[in-house]
Formats: C-alpha cells, sequence, structure tokens
C-alpha cells in the first residue's frame, strides 16, 4: 500500500507517576482509515491519544501528523486535525453556538457558515442558543464532536467519543463516522468501548495492554486468519496476553 | 499574529461572557460613587478638610490599587488559568492549531486588556463622582495629572497580573489559586510595613508608584529605577509562566 500516512507513532514511551503509562508504542495511520484502538481500562489508550494531539509530551518517542513532528511544529501539525479527549469540556457559562465559534475563530480561512453545518450534522441546530451548562451528557458529547469537526478536519482523534450517548445517538454516530470516512475521505483514530458497534466501521485495529500494544493491523486480515468477531477477537487476544501466553511474534506488526 | 490576534479575542469572548465579569466590573463602576458619603462626612460633619474634588480620582486610585484592583486581577486570572486547567476546558483550547506561546501571551494580553478596562471605568467614575463633591466647581482641574497617575497605574498592575497567572497555574482550581493569591499579597504588603528595607526589591510595594508621578517635581531617577524593576520582575513572571504552562499537561 502506498496510502499517505496521515499519523506516524514511533517509539512512543510515557511513564506517569503512579507507574502507568505506555511503552515503546508504534502505530501508523494512513489516509482514509477508520483505525479502532482497543484495550481495557488504564492501558495506556488516552494516553497515546493525548500525546498525538500534543496535551501531553512523551518521554521518549516521536508522533507526527502529516509529516510534521508535533513537537517541533504544533500549528502545522495540528492544522487538519480534530481531537476529542474523553469528555466533551465546554464552557458551560456559554451557548453552543459560541463555543463553537470559539473554536472556528482559529481557522482564519472557515467561512461562518461552518458553525451551523456542523450544528446540522452533529443534531444540535435547535439548541444552538442555548447554554452549555443546561445540555446533557450526550447533547455535551455532540457538542464535542460538532468542535472536533468545526475546523474542516482531515484527521479526528476521538477518544471514547459515545461516552454518555444513548443508543440512537451511537448509532448516529457510528453512521456519521461512515459517512465522513467513506465520502470525505477524513482519517479516524478512535478508541471506545462499544467493540460490536465499531466492528462494522473500523478497516484497521489496535489492541493496547498494559501500555504495550499486542496487536495491530488490517481487521480485515486478522477477521480471515482468526474467523472470529470484533469482540471475541479483542477477548482472545487480552485473556492471552494475561495469560502470558504471548510471544515476542505476537507483537509484529502486521502492516497489510 | 493573526492567530495570536484571534486567541486574544477569544480569552476576552470567555471572560466577559461571565456574568460575574459583568458584575464585578459594576462593582468598579460604583465604588468611587460609593467612597461620596465617606468625604462628604469627613468634609461637612466633623469639619475635617477632606480631599479637593480635583484630587477625587487620584484618592480613589490610591484606595483601588491598595486592595481592590488587585483583589479583581486575582479573580480574573485564577478564572482564566487554574479555573480552565480545573474544569478541562483547557483541553478545548490546547487542541486546536495555535501554539502554547500564543495561548498564554493571549491570556497575558486579554488580562492586561481587562486591567486597563478596570482602569478606565474607575477613572471615568471617579470624575463623574467628583462633581457630586461639595466642591464640584473645580472637579475637572486635576484631569490631567489624574489620565497620568491612571496610566502609571497601569505597570504594576499589569506586572501583578503576570505574578498572578503565574500562581494560577500551580493550581486545579481557581478559588485554591485565589486565596493563595490573596495570602501571598497580604504578605508581600504586610512584610513590606514591617521590613521596608527588605521589601525594595518586592513589586508589590510600588503599587502606589503612580504618586511619583504626581506634583511638581517628578524623580526620575527613582521613576527610573522602580521602572527597571518592575519591568525585570514582569518579564521573569511571564517567562517562567510560560515555561511551566508549555510543561502543562492537560
Amino acid at each position: 500500500m502506498s496510502e499517505e500516512t496521515v499519523l506516524d507513532i514511533e517509539g512512543l514511551t510515557k511513564r506517569y507517576r503512579n507507574g502507568r503509562g505506555v511503552n515503546e508504542v508504534s502505530l501508523r495511520i494512513a489516509r482514509g482509515d477508520v483505525y479502532g484502538f482497543f484495550g481495557p481500562y488504564g492501558a495506556g489508550k488516552s494516553t497515546v491519544m493525548k500525546i498525538a494531539a500534543g496535551l501531553v509530551r512523551a518521554d521518549r518517542g516521536r508522533v507526527r501528523l502529516f509529516g510534521t513532528d508535533v513537537a517541533e511544529d504544533y500549528e502545522r501539525a495540528m492544522k487538519h486535525v480534530g481531537v476529542l479527549i474523553e469528555k466533551a469540556e465546554a464552557f458551560e457559562y456559554m451557548s453552543a453556538y459560541k463555543n463553537l465559534e470559539l473554536a472556528a475563530r482559529l481557522y482564519p480561512e472557515l467561512p461562518r457558515t461552518r458553525i451551523d453545518e456542523v450544528l446540522e450534522l452533529t443534531g444540535l441546530s435547535a439548541s444552538k442558543r442555548e447554554k452549555v451548562g443546561h445540555f446533557s451528557l450526550g447533547m455535551k458529547q455532540r457538542l464535542g464532536i460538532a468542535s472536533a469537526l468545526v475546523g474542516r478536519p482531515e484527521l479526528l482523534i476521538l477518544d471514547e467519543p459515545t461516552n454518555g450517548l444513548d443508543i440512537e445517538a451511537t448509532v448516529d454516530l457510528r453512521t456519521l463516522i461512515f459517512r465522513l470516512a467513506s465520502e470525505e475521505r477524513i482519517t479516524f483514530f478512535l478508541s471506545s468501548h462499544l467493540i460490536s458497534e465499531m466492528e462494522s466501521i473500523c478497516n484497521r485495529i489496535g489492541i493496547i495492554q498494559d501500555g504495550r500494544i499486542i496487536r495491530e493491523g488490517s481487521w480485515q486480515s486478522l477477521k480471515q486468519a482468526s474467523g472470529q468477531s470484533l469482540e471475541s477477537y479483542y477477548m482472545s487476544q487480552i485473556r492471552s496476553e494475561k495469560g502470558g501466553e504471548t510471544n515476542g511474534a505476537a507483537q509484529a506488526i502486521d502492516r497489510q | 499574529m493573526e492567530l495570536l490576534k484571534r486567541s486574544t479575542v477569544n480569552e476576552l469572548a470567555k471572560l466577559y461572557a461571565r456574568k460575574k465579569t459583568i458584575w464585578l466590573l459594576l462593582v468598579a463602576l460604583l465604588l468611587p460613587f460609593a467612597g461620596l458619603p465617606v468625604v462628604r462626612q469627613l468634609q461637612n460633619g466633623l469639619g475635617i478638610a477632606g480631599i479637593a474634588s480635583d484630587q477625587y480620582a487620584v484618592t480613589i486610585l490610591n484606595a483601588m490599587t491598595l486592595f481592590v484592583l488587585p483583589l479583581l486581577i486575582f479573580m480574573t486570572a485564577s478564572d482564566m488559568v487554574s479555573g480552565e486547567i480545573g474544569d478541562k476546558t483547557i483541553r478545548s483550547v490546547l487542541s486546536r492549531p495555535v501554539s502554547r506561546t500564543k495561548i498564554y501571551a493571549a491570556k497575558l494580553i486579554a488580562l492586561f486588556a481587562h486591567t486597563a478596562v478596570l482602569l478606565l471605568l474607575v477613572f471615568v467614575a471617579s470624575e463623574a463622582a467628583a462633581f457630586l463633591l461639595p466642591d464640584a466647581r473645580d472637579a475637572s482641574g486635576g484631569i490631567g495629572e489624574a489620565i497620568l497617575a491612571y496610566a502609571a497605574a497601569a505597570l504594576p498592575l499589569f506586572v501583578l497580573c503576570t505574578a498572578a497567572a503565574w500562581v494560577s497555574l500551580g493550581f486545579k482550581n481557581a478559588s485554591g489559586a485565589l486565596t493563595v493569591c490573596i495570602l501571598l499579597y497580604a504578605a508581600a504588603k504586610g512584610l513590606a510595613l514591617v521590613f521596608p528595607s527588605y521589601m525594595v526589591f518586592s513589586p508589590i510595594t510600588y503599587m502606589n508608584w503612580h504618586q511619583l508621578w504626581l506634583g511638581g517635581a517628578i524623580p526620575a531617577g527613582r521613576i527610573f529605577a522602580i521602572f527597571s524593576l518592575l519591568l525585570g520582575c514582569g518579564m521573569v513572571f511571564y517567562t517562567t509562566g510560560y515555561y511551566f504552562f508549555d510543561k502543562k499537561e492537560a
């Protein structure tokens, strides 16, 4: 495959004071990929995503976005990236529209109509003048997604975007991701606990446990080799890792 | 430069979208009028030669730079820095294609601009209130000197802004940062009274340096020395503040 690499993570290591963190994480996401990043709580998913978005500094390793090192030229690297980490945090004393205006102002070339576009996309048009403090968790999460989308990103880093969403909104989000990936060729790097929801939209997956990537590759080829659903495959990998059955070869990265 | 300007507009938009900010501006606007009964009491009731109406704006500035304006700056800085760190809204700011250098600079510029607005409001309100004093005919007499005093007072207040932002970076909630800012300020003021010779290097000692600009002979040497000290302190607070902000994990 000679696809353009959008996100390139190399030997990422970060150790927190509590001993948690990630160790020598490497992964590569090509344009158009919908990359599902899975792992148990505390495995290091958010850490990798936060480092990729420049919110946390790595102890070692490198993150390149569209060929630019995040640590060297942050503005250029992040120019086409939208981010939603863990929970959407908005300014609660402002309306949804005003919150998006804050975000949109930082993309000088953006037309003002873009705010209404993303409100429409995320189903928040009717509540755009309401203060975010009055929003439900699901509405706040939709606003977080709208805010990530406002700058017309080519890569979306979404950490648990389905947090707080009800079933209908989760299905809507899945449809939206599918549409943005197929029609607008937006690349996704997303983590979620709703693995079965993600199976139909991810073309590549990475499984992280205890700060190490234990499996990574094309979901299509992993599925063919294992003959399992994504959920069963994930469980088998996590259990075999816990059982100490994983050897060095298991860490080999399948880049098909 | 464009992104710095846009980030500053964002900081100001967030600041003035808060009801608290508007209320505090209103308080700053009303305080000069609240001082009128005290002055009238001194002049009429007790027969003490009180404050001449042409000196009222400067007298109000002397009083406001002692505690009220620093308090308003601490409240704004703690909300703007530790408030955003605490409620994690800082993530939505840091994950945009804007460098941390510009984000921190934008926060400080917005804080300076807000301080300038506060000074302007207090000045206008004081000048207006002076016309309600018994000798109101002279009220417009000292306006030139008052403008000079208010302009000069901005410098130590700007330094205080950089110091307040610096302190706020160490906290994850605005109330904790505010409390520590107030305690440190009170301690510096108290120490300046007890050990005046040791506190000549503290910028807090010069909150009233605008008084040096008033009167016939302006002490140029002393003004230059204090200006240099305030500028140096401001630069140290700003650069170390930026260093910590740049290292901050969100």
